[in-house]
């Protein structure tokens, strides 16, 4: 995962919650994505190879995190952002709609990025690990008032989950290794510490702006505001209900937006 | 110079592209089947550059491009309605004016940041027109007069529209306005049931099969109201009209309980299984008897009994099988893509029209083309090894099946709708349950009420499904579901719903491959085939041979058929 979620204390202690599963299913998803195009339009037919495997790492991945998804408890799992939908990649960032990583940076660049983002993604999941494994007891605390079956579901769920993190662990290791160790065999230490250090600290800034919800909404709240105020007395004056929108060969007409 | 038409749908659903070059569709692409995002809305400019890229097209050669609806009527139509009661619906009057800079409207600046070409040439569509013209090529005579029906969750306003076609000119019959839409009171059930509305739909329609309709009369009195032809909603069961996240009111929680988690469809015969399954049922129901009113006044007072239906509600394909079984009605035709994709060939159509008058390009099933080319390392044979040369293929493809394999199918014409219609497939014997059930459920991990589709020749159909002839056409593309006869369901008892109906594919004769595939199976006892589509659940359906492969990964799926041979996949870690 080369994709990264924004991990405060906050939302660790409140693991597994659907949010935060739901940002890493979709960071991983969009991961998964990058490294497909990457190994599309690679010219390299061993960098296409290996841009391949780690694709398809990153779409295992992602299922994983749809499972915990599933287990996550939640007061709003029903609302439609909450649901597992790759295309909320496009609207909470994690993929952008100008263009893929390997579209805009050069071979050297995209492998640097993915070797930093990739160490940050270890961190992460290394910090999500020593929380989340009271996943059970959380969720247990919670349920116990509910269904006696769902509690045991979830001790189960959360033995296979514990297996499979250790391989995910595995392969965000690797696949940080062999993009920093590609780069640095292959590029002058002049260019390789500069970009590594930009990645670095654009993906820290990235993070605090990002998962700052606070202002976006708060921005939200302000526009919204200023629209209602300004449009009020207007609004009865405005329809579209008696509009011709019919069939017609009519090129002139055919030509307006309305 | 070659005449070139480009129809575009986007913003909304799934964005698509449609080439007419002369007299004939000659490519279609889904922005989702490059960017592999499911669902993928935004302008297609990836699929727009390739399908350039592809069919060498000039600037000088594009006689016109059109958008699939008018950008300002489509946004400002929501825009008013949601400042009536501005306090209220402050969530949609905030994501209008944020589509304002992104949405529709920009339509023809972007396509200028990839053509060069001047306003005149760039024209606009009716929504409700793009849908009903990407129907009415695909009926059985276009000269005929019919009666179109389009119904969708909202286009340019519009949620139902009801069209004449006499002679040479379409005629508005009815308009039906936002927010009263039967196709949001069908995405609001399947908000409830747990599903993603725009795609757990199908969910819902496989659903109803196993629940009795026990609040139908509910719905039809309480929350559908229709009435000599005109239709209206009670929007306080609802909340897609000032609600962003939710699709329902608190009103579905108080009369049919907790909405549905994914644990509700795990086990099927747990009472949480069964409530959802009747509340599908009603939902399902009430929408077939009510279209069925609709369609029948519409007839009675036109006298047209030639039917045509698209937009998203087309894509239900057990209430079109009921609107076709209707007595009123002479013969039906729902398209193979009668949503918001396929409006992309509508708005190619009215181009073509515009320029021709009042006549159609010429259109296959199968229109998209094949792009290998777009993987620029050539990996094809360091993934895949080939095992049978293409004159062989399909006798080493019967025997494979006929012992139990799944085979991938990735021929160069595509499929321009949602199904897979042999070209972007996923094959299996359909008389070999436990090979069927690991495929729906373990392989593909769709729910396991959720039916899988069966295909079989022609000429064989009769046998096995109640077949009507003036709605056989249908089942080219498997647009609605037909009545399975008792050896069916004796024989090939996982290519039948619940219902006993099957979402059947006929093939045609001249389709050379299958043809022959079937008469090596036949002789093996196999008469029917499982066919899905060819993707993990979620993701779009495979575009190239990479794609294939990591699907293929992904599925634990070993062989793969196309034009030059069958292989097997080979892995490289």
């Amino acid at each position: 995962m080369f994709k990264t979620v924004n991990l405060n204390r906050s939302s660790v202690k409140d693991l597994p919650s659907t949010q935060i599963s739901l940002d890493f299913a979709l960071a991983e998803f969009s991961s998964a994505i990058e490294m497909l195009q990457a190994a599309k339009k690679v010219n390299d037919k061993k960098l296409a190879l290996g841009f391949l495997n780690h694709s398809l790492d990153e779409y295992r991945h992602t299922n994983f995190f749809i499972r915990v998804l599933k287990y996550s408890k939640n007061s709003n799992l029903n609302s439609n952002n909450l649901k597992f939908n790759s295309i909320l990649a496009y609207s909470k960032g994690f993929l952008r709609d100008d263009g893929y990583l390997f579209d805009k940076m050069s071979l050297q660049s995209f492998s640097v990025f993915i070797g930093v983002n990739e160490q940050q993604a270890l961190k992460i999941f290394q910090k999500l690990k020593n929380s989340n494994w009271n996943l059970g007891n959380k969720l247990r605390q919670d349920l116990n008032e509910i269904i006696e079956d769902e509690k045991k579901h979830l001790e189960l769920a959360q033995k296979n989950f514990e297996v499979e993190f250790v391989d995910l662990l595995k392969d965000e290791g690797r696949h940080a290794s062999l993009a920093l160790e590609y780069s640095k065999k292959n590029f002058p230490a002049k260019i390789y510490y500069p970009l590594y250090i930009r990645f670095f600290l654009f993906n820290k800034i990235r993070h605090l702006v990002g998962g700052n919800n606070t202002v976006k909404n708060l921005i939200s709240y302000v526009v919204s505001f200023l629209i209602i105020i300004f449009s009020f007395p207007f609004r009865y004056s405005l329809s579209t209900k008696n509009i011709d929108n019919n069939f017609d060969l009519n090129k002139k007409n055919a030509n307006l937006i309305l | 110079m070659r005449k070139i038409i480009i129809g575009i749908s986007s913003y909304f659903h799934e964005s698509a592209i449609c080439i007419i070059i002369n007299d004939k569709i000659v490519d279609y692409l889904k922005e989702e089947e490059i960017t592999r995002v499911k669902g993928d809305f935004k302008f297609p400019k990836n699929s727009l550059k390739i399908i350039l890229k592809k069919h060498k097209i000039l600037e000088n050669e594009i006689e016109s491009i059109v958008f699939y609806e008018k950008p300002f009527l489509s946004w400002s139509s929501i825009t008013f309605f949601s400042l009536l009661k501005p306090v209220k619906r402050w969530k949609i009057v905030l994501n209008q004016f944020q589509k304002f800079w992104t949405g529709s409207l920009s339509f023809s600046a972007d396509i200028k940041k990839l053509i060069n070409i001047s306003s005149d040439k760039i024209y606009y569509n009716s929504h409700h027109v793009s849908h009903a013209l990407s129907g009415l090529i695909f009926s059985k005579d276009t000269k005929k007069d019919y009666l179109i029906f389009v119904l969708d969750g909202v286009g340019d306003g519009e949620t139902i529209s009801i069209y004449k076609k006499i002679k040479s000119d379409i005629l508005t019959e009815y308009k039906c306005l936002f927010p009263d839409s039967l196709g949001l009171y069908y995405s609001a059930f399947t908000d409830y049931l747990g599903f993603n509305v725009n795609e757990g739909e199908s969910k819902v329609m496989g659903l109803a099969a196993f629940g009795e309709p026990i609040y139908k009369e509910l719905i039809l009195n309480e929350i559908i109201q229709y009435n000599e032809g005109e239709l209206t909603l009670n929007q306080s069961w609802f909340a897609y009209s000032f609600d962003l996240e939710k699709s329902y009111s608190n009103k579905f929680n108080a009369k049919f309980g907790s909405p549905g988690t994914p644990d509700s469809y795990k086990n099927i015969n747990g009472k949480d299984f069964k409530r959802m399954a009747d509340i599908a049922c009603s939902t399902q129901v009430a929408l077939e008897e009510t279209l069925i009113s609709i369609v029948r006044y519409y007839i009675l007072k036109t006298g047209i009994k030639n039917i045509v239906f698209a937009g998203g509600l087309g894509l239900n394909s057990k209430a079109m099988q009921k609107l076709a079984e209707m007595q009123e009605v002479d013969e039906f035709t729902v398209p193979p893509s009668p949503g918001d994709s396929g409006a992309a060939t509508g708005a190619a159509i009215y181009g073509y029209m515009l320029s021709n008058g009042f006549k159609f390009p010429q259109i296959s099933i199968l229109p998209g083309k094949n792009y290998d080319e777009s993987v620029k390392a050539n990996i094809f044979d360091t993934i895949f090894k080939k095992i049978e040369q293409s004159s062989q293929s399909n006798t080493a493809v019967a025997n494979l099946i006929e012992s139990g394999e799944i085979i991938c199918t990735f021929f160069k014409d595509r499929e321009f709708g949602p199904r897979a219609l042999g070209s972007r497939s996923i094959l299996c014997a359909g008389n070999k349950n436990e090979i069927i059930k690991d495929l729906n459920e373990k392989l593909k991990k769709r729910e396991s009420f959720r039916p899988l589709a069966p295909m079989m020749r022609e000429s064989k159909a009769e046998k096995y499904f109640y077949i009507d002839d003036n709605n056989k056409h249908n089942l080219y593309w498997m647009g609605i579901t037909v009545n399975a006869k008792e050896e069916t369901i004796k024989d090939y008892p996982m290519t039948v719903h619940y219902d006993k109906t099957s979402r059947l594919q006929l093939i045609k004769s001249d389709n050379i491959f299958y043809e022959n595939l079937f008469i090596k199976l036949e002789k093996m006892n196999i008469n029917i085939l499982i066919n899905t589509s060819f993707n993990v659940a979620g993701d779009p359906m495979v575009f190239d041979y990479v794609d294939c492969y990591t699907n293929m990964v992904r599925m634990g799926l070993k062989y793969l058929v196309t034009d030059t041979g069958l292989f097997e996949i080979e892995i490289n870690k």
